[in-house]
């Protein structure tokens, strides 16, 4: 019958019961969190929404909920433009609606217009980038994302491993960590090389 | 309708190539490969190359010509990986950013930064991540490719034909299954032994009951060691000394 490391066993799951319960925790604050902003923003626009009646008489445009109904003219859709990934809560998400409200006042002069697009244009493609920040920054937390840290041998690992072996192990990390953290910074170099090349080729526009 | 210029596409190649040829020198150091290219790097970095983990992982012993060629064959197979993904990134960026020129050309427009960006941004992400599973595998390949000829030395020095070997496992909360499968004996704490001869030479494939010289997987921390003549494993599983004539290995199958 085989000898059973009850106490090994035991530390073990207390390991795994305190990383859940720290995950529990956090998962519950953020999703707390983000519940106290999602209430907030709306409160805020329901105030707006009774400002404006008691003004017009009548709702606004690019109020939250009304994306598939927003008042426009007809060839003012932006092809190929970047989705928002949160359409509803998404405090960003509300500049932009009023901003394609503005868009669709007919008092807009062209230049206004064309200036207006150019803004908004940015704003999203902002708003792509800080999505993809966010979506970079929990990938940190996942299982995969931990393995970049260093890591810390058992009592046991430390005892069986021969001197040479533990170095090894430690260097092989730091070469592999040594090497991406440069990458990062040659590849926004990169980009920015490509993208003057293609500057003085004529056939970017800022 | 054209789309970028031949010029262009050659300055976007000779960008990827730097961008390749640098993570190159620091992985693998200044290899006979990367000798005709120009590149400095500046900085006070220790150096460390996968030549140096070999060194490192064979007990900083001095390389016969076996050794030798062997990390010779490890530098040069890493390199032809590197080579390879570097022609795939440039092809890739200069086909997609020439298709949407000649898209702009053909509507009369230019290019919007931010696509162009966005087109750059995700092929070089696809070449990090590609870079990414080469440098992993490679370096666990090469510390293990060192332990194997330390303990190829270490058992001619002893006399022993077959040695005994096991792999000890880094337990955290990242640990693989199949490291904790193949590595541990069903007790979870306890290594597992093997003979040298029974471990297989390739890239292990998931599913098999013995474990490979080269690791289970690119981020594979376990590490392979020599379970000498007369040593086996406590209740915790420390290794340590049982007395003359024990052997582990048949203790272990026995059970």
């Amino acid at each position: 019958m085989p000898l059973v490391d009850y106490k090994a066993k035991y530390l073990d799951l207390k390991t795994k019961y305190q990383e859940t319960v720290d995950l529990a925790w956090r998962l519950g604050f953020e999703q707390g969190a983000q519940q106290a902003q999602l209430d907030q923003v709306q409160q805020q626009q329901q105030q707006a929404d009774q400002m404006a009646q008691a003004a017009n008489g009548q709702p606004q445009p690019g109020q939250p909920g009304e994306e598939g109904e927003q008042p426009g003219v007809p060839g003012q859709e932006q092809p190929g433009q970047p989705q928002s990934q949160n359409p509803n809560g998404d405090e960003l998400d509300q500049h932009i609606s009023k901003l394609e409200g503005m868009l669709g006042k007919s008092e807009i002069d062209s230049f206004q217009l064309q200036d207006l697009k150019k803004t908004l244009n940015d704003i999203r493609s902002l708003q792509v980038q800080i999505n993809l920040s966010k979506s970079m920054e929990s990938i940190k937390n996942t299982k995969m994302g931990k393995l970049n840290k260093s890591m810390s041998l058992s009592p046991k690992t430390q005892a069986n491993l021969p001197e040479p072996a533990k170095k090894a192990l430690s260097m092989q990390e730091k070469i592999v960590g040594d090497v991406f953290a440069k990458w990062a910074k040659d590849e926004s170099q990169a980009a920015t090389d490509i993208t003057s090349i293609l500057n003085i080729d004529g056939i970017t526009k800022k | 309708m054209h789309g970028i210029t031949s010029h262009s596409k050659d300055q976007i190649k000779r960008v990827v190539e730097d961008l390749f040829d640098k993570t190159a020198l620091r992985l693998l150091g200044p290899i006979p490969k990367l000798h005709h290219k120009k590149i400095t790097l500046l900085g006070f970095a220790e150096g460390i190359t996968l030549a140096t983990l070999f060194v490192q992982a064979m007990n900083n012993r001095w390389l016969n010509n076996t050794e030798q060629d062997v990390i010779t064959g490890i530098l040069g197979g890493a390199f032809g990986y590197i080579e390879a993904l570097k022609s795939k990134t440039s092809n890739a960026i200069s086909e997609r950013i020439d298709g949407l020129a000649r898209e702009a050309r053909i509507a009369k427009e230019t290019i919007p930064e931010s696509k162009l960006n966005e087109v750059i941004q995700e092929e070089l992400g696809k070449a990090k991540s590609g870079m990414e599973r080469i440098a992993a595998s490679e370096a666990t390949k090469t510390r293990n490719l060192g332990s194997l000829m330390d303990i190829t030395r270490k058992a001619a020095e002893t006399g022993e034909t077959d040695p005994t070997v096991c792999f000890l496992v880094v337990k955290d909360n990242v640990t693989c299954k199949e490291c904790i499968k193949i590595h541990l004996m069903p007790d979870g704490v306890t290594p597992r032994l093997f003979k040298l001869s029974e471990l297989k030479g390739g890239y292990h494939v998931r599913g098999e009951d013995f474990p490979s010289v080269l690791l289970l997987h690119p981020h594979c921390r376990c590490t392979m060691i020599m379970v000498p003549q007369g040593y086996g494993f406590d209740k915790s599983g420390y290794l340590t000394f049982i007395g003359i004539g024990h052997d582990e290995l048949e203790k272990q199958r026995a059970a």
